[in-house]
């Protein structure tokens, strides 16, 4: 397929996945923030916007609304991703399914008219995770399982091991000791597979099972899974650029479940990097081959 | 209060009735739902929460705890040695004629001497403020999943009314149950198996059922999913037959196990109860604690808590008349019109006659049912409950009486109330009659932490953040990555667009 095609599926994946986990992350935020006031309303809204890299300044709930849903032109914001991935989708529209892309146009519109209230955000912001839903169905009733999808699988894929690592790093459970590990569990919607393990609601157990479950789809270990699948049935020879993930994983598969939290904190950071040097690597290998012209104005 | 109720007030009353479509549509599609006449509706939440101070909440606590630990004592006395009836402090007729002292729990002692693992004592406020106790719920309590998702509705759809208080979380109620029915696994378990038994979707509080199920991670079985086989409780699983150790059963004792009691019912498991008696099995709560919040044994539980405590109660009743004493039964037949009357054996407000409210046929058909049946109903005064501002269906706020449940959970060591509570609201106007199944609603509740007030000094300062402690390194804050800007390039876009107009001149 053509390297252009493949890196819009790439990115597809990535902002789409981006979107729905920024989403979910602010309506939780928001929920523990309203009932919880550990912080003030300026160190609650850093906290998340440094969680999600954000360059803003939020020093009042709603200011925090406003910054983490944005504007088109920050893929780093709610609305950004939304852009982002439309604008991906508008270059392969030759490429996906047409309902696909009408899910995505009216997710966008509705994304750009209804902006959320910064009193009050959760209808909005829950309309809008269903619209992603609807994406994310329509990708799995009808996409063709060629390359193209092991693309958008490995866009996907690195994305929530990005996020999730973002969120056990961040600290909800050492900032808001009594709600901080449910919000982590609720914004990457775990809590009914956290508590069907009979394990206790506390940060450790938390983490560990956000690092090393076996069976949830946002697990680090069940990413780095699917993402080295992914690029195996790209290209099963050229194991080097699958071998840093594929490393991971495999230390993920033998570590003992119950490390300490040092340990843990070591393999957050270890997958951050880990996504970086993956996509670079992907990037190289199949968006860029070697010898490709870039003319300077 | 004032400046909870002020920044409501300020949303005006289009504002309220938006807000109220706003949660309507969130509980529905949540899917928050009880079942009333076979219809599934929506538990409605008033957008007013009740709020109780830090201090009154420890009497409450404390007050809820003793109750429990005498009744715990009376039920292990009743269905053991019966000092209780020997020292002569509850006639034996009494016991004996309750519909809910089932002689099939005679001889099963719970493993960890537990038999009411999870109570709701319903609290009213009277006239001079004072709390009492209306009723002991011992059975199945329900309305527990209500307080944690009024909490979070609560927050979804008036998010302001929280920012200037410090309110208890109740959240980890889910995780006190479980440990709880985990502590009272029997004997020689190590890791035992926990399930719920529901009669299924109809019942009206299924909802809860499958929310408690969920929040603790456990099966929700059914009657068809056990089968009992030498002693021991299984249910069935693809894996093939896997022991029961608890079972937390949300439904009657009536129906529990064919063998023992309605020979007819479909709901339970055959043999469950002998199950039990082996001490193989764990029923929570225990069969057979009817007896102890049966409302003819309510006006005892005082002269209960000095028996087995030796404490003065901390919580008083409502003043009940037994109507088995003639000259009692005699007076509450005059002054009817200024009592409430109601079955001993009911619940959810079926059967209550208010006398205030009732005409005279009414009257005088219950003065002919009790003249009858005096052990089966009791008279109590009309107690005015307290009201709490309550927002109506046009958007106005004006009082509604209430009532509260608190939720307590029993492991063997220590008795845990929930801090919260369901508070339950009567819409009609002048209405006493609370119950969901009645027509009521309910309220957010909430405690105070202690020293909220001062909540603001007590904050963090930003610099003590945590995500800038020393355990968070540089990649994690790094930027996130993007992708090439596939149309957003200004060079690529002009050129394109120029191509465009280019092919649109030839052509």
């Amino acid at each position: 397929m053509l390297s252009r095609l493949a890196e819009s599926f790439f990115w597809m994946g990535r902002y789409l996945e981006r979107c729905e986990a920024t989403t979910r992350l602010l309506i939780e935020h928001h929920q523990l923030t309203v009932q919880q006031h550990t912080l003030d309303d300026a160190a609650s809204g850093t906290f998340l916007t440094t969680l999600l890299a954000l360059d803003a300044n939020s020093s009042t709930p709603a200011d925090l609304i406003a910054s983490v849903y944005g504007s088109e032109s920050d893929p780093s914001t709610i609305l950004g991703t939304l852009a982002a991935t439309r604008n991906n989708a508008r270059a392969i529209r030759d490429a996906i399914p047409g309902d696909l892309y009408e899910a995505l146009n009216s997710a966008y519109f509705a994304g750009i008219s209804e902006v959320p209230n910064p009193g009050l955000p959760g209808t909005v912001l829950r309309a809008q995770i269903h619209r992603l839903a609807i994406i994310n169905g329509i990708l799995e009733w009808i996409a063709p399982r060629d390359s193209s999808y092991d693309f958008l699988q490995l866009g996907r894929s690195l994305e929530r091991l990005d996020l999730t690592a973002r969120l056990i790093a961040a600290g909800y459970d050492r900032t808001w000791p009594d709600q901080g590990p449910v919000t982590m569990l609720r914004s990457v919607d775990a809590l009914g597979a956290f508590v069907r393990g009979q394990i206790p609601l506390d940060g450790p157990h938390v983490r560990t099972f956000l690092i090393s479950d076996r069976t949830f789809p946002r697990s680090i270990y069940f990413c780095c899974q699917t993402a080295e699948a992914a690029m195996r049935r790209l290209k099963d020879r050229d194991d080097h650029i699958f071998r840093e993930i594929a490393l991971l994983r495999s230390e993920l598969e033998f570590s003992n479940a119950s490390s300490a939290e040092s340990d843990q904190i070591s393999i957050v950071n270890r997958t951050v990097d880990v996504v970086v040097k993956t996509s670079l690597n992907v990037s190289n290998e199949f968006f860029r081959p070697v010898g490709s012209i870039i003319w300077s104005a | 209060m004032l400046p909870l109720l002020s920044n409501l007030l300020s949303l005006g009353s289009a504002g309220l009735v938006d807000r109220g479509k706003i949660r309507d549509s969130y509980l529905s599609t949540q899917g928050i739902t009880f079942t009333l006449s076979g219809k599934e509706r929506p538990l409605s939440v008033d957008l007013v929460p009740r709020v109780i101070h830090a201090g009154e909440w420890e009497i409450i606590s404390a007050g809820v705890k003793q109750r429990i630990k005498a009744l715990e004592l009376f039920l292990a006395d009743v269905y053991g040695e019966q000092g209780v009836i020997r020292d002569g402090v509850v006639p034996r007729q009494l016991i004996t004629s309750s519909e809910h002292f089932l002689r099939e729990a005679y001889g099963i002692h719970p493993a960890n001497g537990v038999r009411i693992h999870v109570a709701g004592i319903d609290l009213i406020r009277d006239e001079a403020g004072q709390l009492r106790v209306l009723e002991d719920n011992l059975r199945c309590p329900s309305g527990v999943s209500y307080v944690l998702e009024n909490r979070r509705t609560l927050a979804h759809v008036v998010p302001e009314i929280f920012s200037n208080f410090q309110v208890r979380s109740v959240e980890e109620y889910p995780e006190h149950l479980l440990n709880a029915l985990r502590a009272a696994a029997p004997d020689g378990v190590v890791e035992p198996t926990v399930a719920i038994l529901t009669p299924g979707i109809h019942n009206s509080a299924h909802f809860e059922h499958a929310f408690l199920a969920r929040r603790m991670g456990i099966e929700l079985v059914e009657g068809r999913d056990l089968f009992c086989k030498g002693g021991y409780l299984y249910m069935r699983t693809t894996g093939g037959p896997m022991p029961v150790h608890v079972l937390y059963r949300r439904i009657d004792d009536e129906y529990l196990d064919p063998m023992q009691f309605k020979p007819d019912s479909i709901l339970g498991v055959p043999g469950i109860l002998n199950v039990a008696r082996a001490g193989n099995v764990t029923l929570a709560n225990a069969v057979g604690n009817g007896v102890a919040d049966d409302k003819a044994i309510y006006p005892y539980v005082p002269k209960l808590i000095r028996y087995y405590l030796d404490e003065e109660p901390i919580l008083p009743n409502v003043e009940t008349f037994d109507l088995q004493d003639p000259d009692v039964l005699s007076h509450v037949k005059k002054n009817l019109a200024e009592m409430v009357v109601k079955p001993v054996a009911g619940s959810g407000g079926y059967g209550l006659v208010i006398g205030p409210k009732a005409t005279a046929q009414e009257l005088s058909d219950i003065s002919k049912v009790i003249s009858e049946n005096p052990r089966g109903w009791i008279a109590q005064p009309v107690v005015n409950l307290s009201t709490c501002p309550t927002v109506l269906a046009d958007g106005e706020v004006a009082p509604r009486h209430i009532d509260l449940r608190p939720f307590a959970v029993n492991d063997g060591k220590e008795i845990w109330v929930l801090p919260g509570g369901l508070t339950r609201v009567a819409l009609v106007e002048g209405s006493l009659v609370v119950n969901s199944s009645q027509g009521g609603g309910s309220k957010d509740t909430w405690v105070l932490a202690d020293g909220s007030e001062s909540k603001r000094s007590k904050k963090r300062e930003i610099k003590e953040i945590s995500i800038e402690s020393e355990t968070i390194e540089v990649p994690v804050l790094a930027d996130r990555e993007v992708g090439p800007e596939v149309l957003t390039s200004t060079r690529l876009k002009q050129q394109e667009e120029q191509q465009q107009q280019e092919l649109g001149s030839t052509c």
